[in-house]
């Protein structure tokens, strides 16, 4: 019985490990994919100094950010002060281990101790939906305490902004799932995912079938949900100096500066797995671990769309933010559930898909 | 091995209870109750109630409407 804990505990850290890898070494590079994108937006080269075409800047990043003197403001609330960065960042790495990254891998031979079965998703978990948004919505408090802790004018408006912002988008960013949920009829990921494999692996997406309101309000409010451009009131630096993070230095504004593209990147992976089919393209049930590159690559697309738009919107006023949250969004989202509701009641989606599936070859 | 998180778990629940009726600001309450809320999230994990755990997370940011909507 030990023995069988303790090698549950052993794979579990180990896929932990893994996931946390691959995902903060994406995180990294999409910072310096964000610097060099803008600046070709803008007309400017970015950083292209270190390491050829600028590939090894994340390191020297870091490098700065660990050495860099740590000030912490003498009027500060010292414990809360602390425990902000701390939550910010805990908050968004926790939901990685529930993402399915590929199908279960079986292997034609036994390794010791794993078996011939590789999962590609750490925890197998039947309401990981609900833990995602769960897990993400707490990371509000980070932002919220820090601006309270830092004793700064500046930063309390930043981040009683973001307390007023991330609750409202909150709203619509589940009801902008709740489309999916009721079309697939369960809140696990994985069979979410299993689901969507149409023809080719590419027929089947969420987004194209049935929900592609769903996809949109989700996408808005994703982007305001992780203050982002254009939604970045919290941090606004023409009214705000730098928002809530104002008084922060060193390693604790990095766990800031990772806590907000680590949360960029779990908002991605969630869109890729509920829209965009997650690891399902074509020939991944021949070639399993293709799912993982099908999975990451959307991940990409969704990172490149988030750049985009930093670089070419203009920042929300925030009673507009305010309106076109609770005005446009959630009853868009609302219409959305009740004609989803409907179809889904009627039948009628059955029948398409059994419709294609027999006429064509095509739908999940 | 799970009696010794419960008692973990309890006691960091009733801990944060304690101090969120004792502390006299209500900021302070306000983070000793995401405590209780963290731990009793765990306390249902432990007892095989994925479900409720995690409808017990999504409550957690509850205490914020407080301060961003007063």
């Amino acid at each position: 019985m030990v023995m069988e804990d303790l090698r549950y505990v052993i794979l579990l850290t180990i896929g932990i490990l893994v996931a946390f890898t691959v995902v903060m070494t994406m995180v990294a590079y999409t910072v310096l994919a964000e610097r060099r994108i803008l600046g070709f937006i803008q007309g400017r080269l970015g950083p292209n100094r270190v390491g050829p075409g600028g590939f090894l800047q994340p390191i020297a990043d870091l490098l700065k950010f660990i050495f860099k003197e740590d000030i912490v403001p003498d009027k500060s609330t010292r414990f809360v002060y602390f425990l902000a960065p701390t939550i910010a960042t805990t908050a968004a790495l926790m939901s990685i281990v529930v993402y399915p990254f590929g199908p279960d891998v079986h292997l034609g031979f036994n390794i010791p101790w794993i078996g011939n079965t590789i999962p590609l998703v750490v925890a197998k978990f039947d309401v990981a939906l609900l833990y995602v948004l769960g897990v993400t919505s707490v990371g509000v408090y980070g932002i919220a305490l820090a601006g309270w802790s830092s004793n700064n004018k500046y930063s309390l408006m930043g981040g009683l902004r973001s307390s007023a912002q991330m609750i409202s988008y909150e709203l619509a960013l589940g009801l902008g799932l709740i489309g999916v949920i009721l079309q697939s009829g369960t809140l696990n990921l994985q069979s979410i995912v299993e689901r969507q494999s149409g023809h080719l692996g590419i027929t089947g997406w969420n987004l194209i079938w049935v929900q592609p309101v769903g996809f949109i309000v989700y996408l808005i409010a994703a982007i305001a949900e992780t203050n982002r451009v254009p939604f970045d009131l919290p941090e606004a630096e023409t009214e705000l100096v730098a928002g809530f993070h104002t008084e922060y230095s060193a390693m604790k504004f990095a766990l800031f500066f990772l806590a907000e593209y680590v949360n960029m990147f779990t908002v991605s992976m969630l869109a890729t797995t509920l829209f965009l089919g997650g690891w399902n393209g074509p020939f991944v049930h021949q070639l399993p671990w293709l799912g993982i590159f099908y999975f990451l690559g959307k991940v990409v697309l969704f990172l490149f769309f988030y750049i985009w738009l930093r670089g070419t919107l203009p920042r929300f006023r925030f009673d507009q933010l305010m309106s076109f949250g609770w005005k446009f969004l959630v009853p868009l989202a609302i219409i959305n559930i009740v004609v989803t509701a409907t179809i889904q009641w009627s039948g009628l989606f059955d029948w398409g898909a059994k419709f294609l599936k027999t006429a064509t070859g095509w739908g999940g | 091995m799970l009696a010794l998180l419960f008692i973990l778990f309890a006691g960091m629940a009733v801990g944060c209870a304690i101090s969120m009726v004792a502390q006299r600001n209500p900021l302070y309450s306000a983070i000793s109750l995401i405590g209780v809320f963290i731990s009793l999230t765990c306390l249902y994990v432990t007892l095989a109630a994925p479900f409720i755990a995690a409808v017990q997370v999504i409550v957690t940011p509850a205490p914020s409407w407080f301060w961003s909507y007063s």
